[in-house]
């Protein structure tokens, strides 16, 4: 039962996808020496700031300001985890209890109108939309159409093979463009801790005058 | 195919191939120009131009990193956001990184993704520096201290006569004739480097620093050579050149034999030498470097400094310089410091690691091409400053209190811009030790 | 290059009004800078630093370290800044007619 064409294409889809991200991770550039200049923070605990405490809404302008954009990303990206989770899930040929998936149904439908609302923001925004390039509103689609073939595969049985299709087309594209940030969020943010943090601008800086903190 | 392509723009590609370190690459393919870090940024809440927007600025980058290092963008440029390093692009990339960003680091702090725009824009200083394309200004005050030792051409006896007649000054207004400014002073435990504007045009700041350290009882000295503490090859991102101007002042720390070397207020000089200079160098320093602003907090915490906040009665506000506080952790301390010399001190909104940047960072004040969108740009700070209603702007650094000095006059600001060093001389109750 | 436009005359100045025709400048041209920065009424203080620079830089090309300038005018260092709101560089040596001085000025 799992062995149908279209979970073939997927199940290789993704090693494929995964063996372009480890080969992009590794060409990145130049490899960074160990510092010599004296730390005067942790760059550890900023490394942990950034990856945690930094999500929290109130820590960045950018989330005070834009709290409905910050929303709908927050949203649309949990939507786009539970979808992945789903295209994994279906590799295993076996359902998902009814609940579970109307759940699924009802997160997925959220996360498809929040990225179209960020699709309509990017293109009614005259600053957003000088800052934009043809592939933003592709890639934008394309997750859209994930989205929305998981919803239709949480619905009905018979959808989950253009989901996978859907899914293939989106593993094999993710490395190419913009959607890249899905890893390379998670090492900027570690390169960013690590700076910030050693130089004790975060999370909490040090004061002379007092005894230095662990 | 062979593509032609004239030299600045192979330069600047082979600056991309070859210079570009990880920590860039990774913000490079971070940013998915969700535009949130748009008001982040001075440069674009003056002007509301989206070609001001951090990632904007630093698409210039990520263009060409897209068109010669991604598969989409060499065989779909235009659908990628790719573009060729034609000169048109080249000249953009250059405006962008030295015309309309300071690297003042405040998207840094913001951007949702959490990488650091101003990263990618000091590569893009790199890249235009291979391409031939340093703003004259910048390049004139790097060739000056590299022919010269100090930026602005100072000589070794207008130096050794500067502070003699400083010193002269010193005593005989404070009436204390046991005040020093030691010069080359060998067994000094601290070497104190300068902006050599202060030797030039702005001495007072000189007088109040050695006020501090005789009140404080400190072993110091200054250097008649060496002493310049700026780095124009920093702001042209220069290694070559930055490493130099920072050797210069190692080597001169290490024959004096001092445990610390003490900057004045300067926030780009204190990057320099605090974080930056040993990286140039390869190696560790073996003495510390600090801020005289973190010196000045130490001393009071140490109970070193007598002041009396009622000599300064004027309402205060401050400046938080962006290399000094966003690029190296020195938050606290100039508040402390003002809070103790000050009778009415009041923060702008935003402070500490959320301040705007003056608009003049970065070298932006060398770069006389882009002295009308500096003045611009300068707006968000002149109304923080006018918000506050304060008297007596304290700015922390050379480079900021330049810039501020001209948004006071532009925006008519009627303020008072000072060092930190000069409001605490105007506070001190002791003349000398014992 | 930009222009400056003062009192029916115009100046060939940098992108900071720093005159860029070292031959046009005198006495005149000095007091139209002045007036044009907000410093309406030249004293002989003023003058006398004014003149000061520009024999100076004639003669050096440079512009003269403040301790200099304070010794051979007679002018107190703390009234340099009154005379001049700008600054001995951005002011007074701009109305002298110099080019603007490298550094963080
Ligand atoms: S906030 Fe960050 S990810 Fe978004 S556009 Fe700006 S730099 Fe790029
Ligand atoms: S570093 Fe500062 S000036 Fe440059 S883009 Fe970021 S916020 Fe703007």
């Amino acid at each position: 039962m799992p062995l149908t064409p279209s979970a073939l294409v997927l199940a290789a889809a993704l090693a494929v996808s995964a063996a372009a991200f480890v080969t992009l991770r590794r060409r990145l550039g130049r490899p960074l020496p160990a510092p010599f200049a004296e730390p005067r923070g942790s760059a550890a605990a900023g490394e942990r700031w950034a990856l945690t405490a930094a999500f929290l809404p109130w820590n960045k302008e950018s989330s005070r300001h834009h709290a409905a954009s910050y929303a709908a990303g927050l949203l649309l990206h949990t939507a786009i985890a539970a979808m992945v989770a789903r295209l994994l899930w279906s590799l295993t040929g076996r359902p998902l209890p009814r609940p579970l998936e109307l759940a699924l149904a009802a997160l997925l439908a959220t996360g498809l109108a929040c990225g179209l609302a960020l699709f309509a923001k990017r293109l009614a925004n005259p600053a957003l939309r000088a800052l934009s390039v043809p592939e933003d509103y592709a890639a934008n689609l394309l997750v859209g159409a994930a989205l929305a073939g998981g919803l239709a595969a949480c619905l009905d049985p018979r959808a989950l093979p253009a989901f996978q299709w859907i899914g293939a087309a989106l593993a094999l594209y993710a490395p190419l463009g913009k959607l890249r940030h899905m890893v390379f969020l998670v090492t900027s943010r570690r390169f960013w801790g690590r700076f910030f943090g050693r130089r004790g601008v975060k999370p909490a800086p040090p004061v002379a005058g007092e005894a230095p903190r662990g | 195919m062979a593509e032609r392509m004239d030299d600045a723009a192979r330069r600047a590609l082979a600056a991309l191939e070859d210079r570009l370190d990880e920590r860039t690459a990774a913000y490079l393919n971070a940013c998915v120009r969700c535009g949130l870090c748009a008001d982040s940024c001075h440069v674009f809440l003056a002007t509301g131009d989206p070609e001001t927007i951090p990632a904007k600025k630093a698409e210039r980058v990520a263009r060409l990193y897209r068109r010669y290092h991604t598969l989409l963008g060499r065989i779909a440029p235009r659908f990628a956001g790719a573009e060729d390093a034609s000169d048109e692009a080249l000249d953009a990339l250059a405006t962008a990184a030295f015309g309309r960003c300071t690297v003042c680091g405040r998207c840094a702090l913001h951007c949702s993704v959490g990488l650091d725009p101003a990263a990618i824009l000091r590569f893009a200083r790199l890249m235009a520096q291979a391409a031939g394309r340093v703003p004259k200004g910048i390049q004139a005050s790097i060739d000056l201290a590299r022919a010269t030792g100090n930026n602005m051409g100072i000589a070794r006896e207008d130096v050794i006569e500067t502070l003699s007649w400083l010193e002269e000054d010193l005593r005989d207004t404070t009436g204390d004739a046991s005040i020093q400014l030691p010069v080359d002073r060998p067994g000094a435990r601290v070497y104190y480097v300068l902006n050599p504007r202060e030797l030039k045009f702005f001495p007072l700041s000189i007088s109040a620093a050695g006020m501090i350290f005789h009140a404080a009882g400190e072993n110091w000295t200054l250097s008649s050579t060496d002493f310049d503490l700026t780095n124009y090859g920093m702001f042209a991102a220069d290694e070559a050149a930055a490493g130099e101007f920072s050797g210069r002042i190692v080597r001169r720390a290490e024959e004096l034999g001092v445990e610390e070397l003490v900057v004045a207020e300067c926030g780009h000089g204190y990057r320099a030498l605090r974080w930056e200079a040993p990286e140039w160098l390869g190696r560790r320093l073996p003495f510390r470097v600090t801020s005289f602003v973190e010196v000045m907090a130490r001393y009071l915490a140490e109970g070193r400094l007598a002041l009396d906040p009622s000599r300064n009665p004027a309402r205060v506000t401050l400046h938080d310089p962006c290399n000094l506080v966003r690029h190296g952790g020195v938050i606290e301390e100039q508040r402390r410091v003002l809070r103790a010399a000050v009778a009415d001190f009041v923060e702008m909104t935003p402070n500490r690691l959320d301040n705007y940047c003056c608009g003049g960072g970065g070298g932006l004040l060398a770069a006389s091409e882009h002295a009308a969108a500096r003045l611009e740009a300068g707006r968000p700070k002149a109304d923080q400053i006018r918000a506050t209603g304060a008297k007596v702007v304290a700015a922390p650094c050379h480079n900021c209190i330049d810039q501020l000095g001209e948004i006071n006059r532009h925006y008519k600001l009627g303020v008072e811009v000072k060092t930190i060093a000069e409001i605490v001389a105007d506070a001190l109750t002791t003349g000398g030790p014992g | 290059m930009p222009h400056l436009e003062i009192a029916g005359r115009t100046f060939l100045v940098d992108e900071e009004g720093f005159l860029q025709q070292p031959d046009v400048w005198n006495d005149e041209v000095a007091a139209l800078f002045a007036a044009s920065d907000g410093v309406e009424e030249l004293t002989p203080e003023h003058w006398a630093v004014v003149r000061f620079i520009r024999s100076y830089w004639e003669q050096s090309g440079s512009a003269p370290m403040v301790r200099l300038l304070c010794k051979e005018t007679g002018v107190n260092l703390r009234t340099i800044y009154k005379l001049f709101p700008a600054g001995p560089a951005k002011g007074a040596c701009k109305y002298a007619g110099l080019p603007k001085p490298d550094g963080c000025v």
